[in-house]
């Protein structure tokens, strides 16, 4: 097949990619260059300004670089558990995939009927322990408590990740390895952390681009109380006093530093591999 | 115990996998310095034998010694066995020099000397001049090659060797079989070599021990194996035979589908086979003597270079005979022949 029809082919998701992804975003891009029909940088100089906008911006930096790191933490060692599961695999694999069915609108209240105030988990403590249902519950209500309901969705995506690296990793250079004197630190170090590094950084940024961009289960959980970026978006465009142009430079931000984050996990991921 | 200062002596060894005994009482003894093939069919036990040596897999009894010394509850990096895999195993992230000084590193050799040495190494496998290439850039023989002595890096009391050809194209294995066997033979080093490959075994080992079910069948020099095998198995699977199922009567005297031949052995007589080799069948001329003579008609052949490989049916069974080229040239099927062997050729079982 020539390349002109090769190029053809990819017409239709091109049409589809242009008129659904790259003209709102320049439009976005556009309309946020405006304050009151003059052409201006207010929009985005009021990150520096306003506090609501700087804390919202650091609030979901924070959030999301938790849920990455925890998510990662967590999903290393339970990917590897189903990996080395045997005959069960399939089947674990399958429950892994359940919460990655669910919007983020039931995850979040699916927390609240937990471990809300007067969720299943703080009652059933509160029989047993002298707590205070609304302090235990007022976490949930935080940006952390969000790392915690976020990690609900973004752990499976580590380990349907992880489970395929695990599954190509070549164990005869562990073995290789040992059989050369190398101790558990080295071998941790030098092999196996190179060999699955990609997927590592692959996987964890998958699980910072999912949480900077998240909104259900924030909204239900903490409706706009806790300010994080699509939050305040969100504010913007549906309170009474909407600032549409406000609105479209933050997303362009929430955008770019998405976007700069994960070119910065790929780098970090080629160097590696040319250099390797 | 000297003499097997960093020999491998296996006593007893078994090693089971759920139902299936993988290595069952194998009892093995290699000297230093000795160049041992394991071969077999797959599922024969030969990989587990040799994680059971190099400390990947415990045997559930027995005992694995090296140098003299139990090998019970010695971990891996511990027991100082160079290990070349089949899959080659090259560290990607590390240049070849890397890789072949991974192993003294972690021992924590002083600098100097793992220069040294890794660079001596590189140049003894013929990589002296890709010390700089990662693995991805040198092609299967040259990465085996990395692999090799990046074994003998850790100046390693046994090598072991998994099936490292076979992921080779057949001239690299060729060539890299007899690198093998000379850098054996100059480092001295005591080699336990597996293969599913006969003839590989045979071309390099100075002793070869065949592998059935889990257990040894036969063990014994390259010769040996082939001239006199212990087994119908052994006898089949090294190199090609004829195997001709009969009686021994007694006296020198082997009757099979009705004829009788005249053969060399001290066995009782009874139901016994006997097995000659495709070379060891010759035309019969017509002044031929041999009482040993076979009739049948050509039903096939296969040039194989400097010889022909020709299949006659006698008796309805069909024997293989190895024919000069030459001599094999004239020959079509449907020819008659008449094929004869030396008493000492045929060999009982």
């Amino acid at each position: 097949m020539n390349k002109a029809r090769l190029y053809l082919l990819l017409l239709p998701v091109t049409a589809v990619l242009a008129a659904f992804l790259a003209w709102p975003l320049l439009l976005v891009l556009w309309e946020s260059f405006f304050v009151a029909g003059n052409l201006s940088h207010a929009n985005y100089s009021s990150l520096f300004v306003k506090n609501l906008y700087r804390e919202s911006f650091f609030t979901s930096l924070a959030l999301s670089f938790s849920t990455a790191f925890l998510g990662t933490l967590i999903g290393l060692p339970v990917s590897y558990a189903i990996h080395k599961s045997g005959r069960h695999k399939s089947f674990l694999m399958a429950l892994t995939s359940v919460p990655l069915t669910f919007s983020g609108l039931v995850v979040g209240f699916a927390f609240i009927v937990l471990l809300g105030t007067s969720g299943f988990f703080t009652l059933l403590l509160k029989r047993f322990v002298d707590i205070n249902p609304l302090e235990f519950s007022a976490f949930l209500f935080t940006w952390r408590g969000l790392v915690v309901a976020y990690l609900y969705f973004l752990v499976p995506r580590m380990i349907l990740t992880m489970t395929v690296a695990w599954s190509n990793a070549d164990w005869s250079l562990i073995e290789a390895a040992t059989s050369l004197g190398a101790g558990r630190g080295i071998v941790f170090f030098r092999v196996l952390l190179p060999m699955l590094g990609p997927a590592i950084l692959s996987g964890s940024s998958l699980l910072f681009a999912v949480s900077m961009g998240a909104f259900g289960t924030a909204f239900a959980l903490t409706g706009t109380a806790v300010k994080i970026l699509p939050m305040v978006i969100y504010t913007q465009v549906s309170d009474m006093s909407s600032d549409i142009a406000q609105a479209d430079a933050l997303a362009i931000i929430l955008t770019v530093t998405t976007t700069l984050v994960i070119m910065l996990y790929e780098r970090t991921f080629r160097e590696k591999r040319t250099s390797a | 115990m000297n003499a097997l200062k960093n020999g491998v002596e296996l006593t007893g060894v078994s090693k089971v996998y759920g139902n299936t005994t993988a290595v069952r009482d194998v009892s093995l003894a290699v000297k230093e310095g000795e160049f041992l093939s394991v071969v077999g069919p797959s599922g024969c036990g030969k990989t587990t034998m040799l994680r059971m040596i190099s400390g990947f897999a415990v045997p559930d009894s027995g005992d694995v010694r090296i140098g003299g010394e139990s090998m019970k509850g010695v971990p891996v990096r511990e027991r100082r066995v160079g290990i070349v895999f089949q899959n080659y195993a090259l560290f990607p992230n590390m240049t070849a020099y890397e890789n072949v000084a991974f192993g003294m590193k972690a021992q924590k050799w002083p600098k100097t000397k793992i220069e040294s040495k890794a660079t001596a190494l590189l140049e003894m496998v013929g990589m002296g001049d890709r010390a700089e290439a990662y693995p991805r850039q040198l092609s299967g023989g040259q990465q085996q090659r990395i692999a090799l002595a990046r074994a003998l890096g850790i100046e390693p009391r046994v090598l072991l060797l998994d099936e490292p050809l076979s992921a080779l194209d057949a001239k690299v294995r060729n060539t890299l079989r007899f690198e093998i066997k000379r850098i054996q033979r100059d480092s001295g080093i005591t080699t336990i070599y597996v293969t599913h490959d006969q003839e590989e075994a045979l071309s390099i080992s100075d002793r070869v021990a065949l592998m059935r079910g889990g257990a040894l069948e036969q063990v014994g020099t390259p010769a040996e194996l082939y001239a006199a095998p212990a087994s119908e198995f052994a006898a089949d699977f090294i190199g090609v035979n004829n195997i001709l199922r009969g009686v021994y009567e007694g006296g020198g005297r082997f009757t099979w589908n009705g004829r009788v031949f005249a053969v060399e052995t001290a066995r009782k007589p009874g139901p016994a086979t006997m097995t000659v080799r495709p070379e060891r069948l010759v035309p019969a001329g017509l002044d031929s003597k041999s009482p040993n003579v076979l009739e049948g008609h050509v039903v096939g052949k296969v040039f194989l270079g400097p010889l022909t490989r020709v299949a006659l049916s006698v008796e309805g069974e069909t024997l293989l005979m190895d024919l000069l080229s030459a001599a094999g040239e004239s020959l079509s099927v449907g020819d008659p022949l008449k094929a004869c062997f030396d008493g000492s050729d045929g060999h009982l079982l």
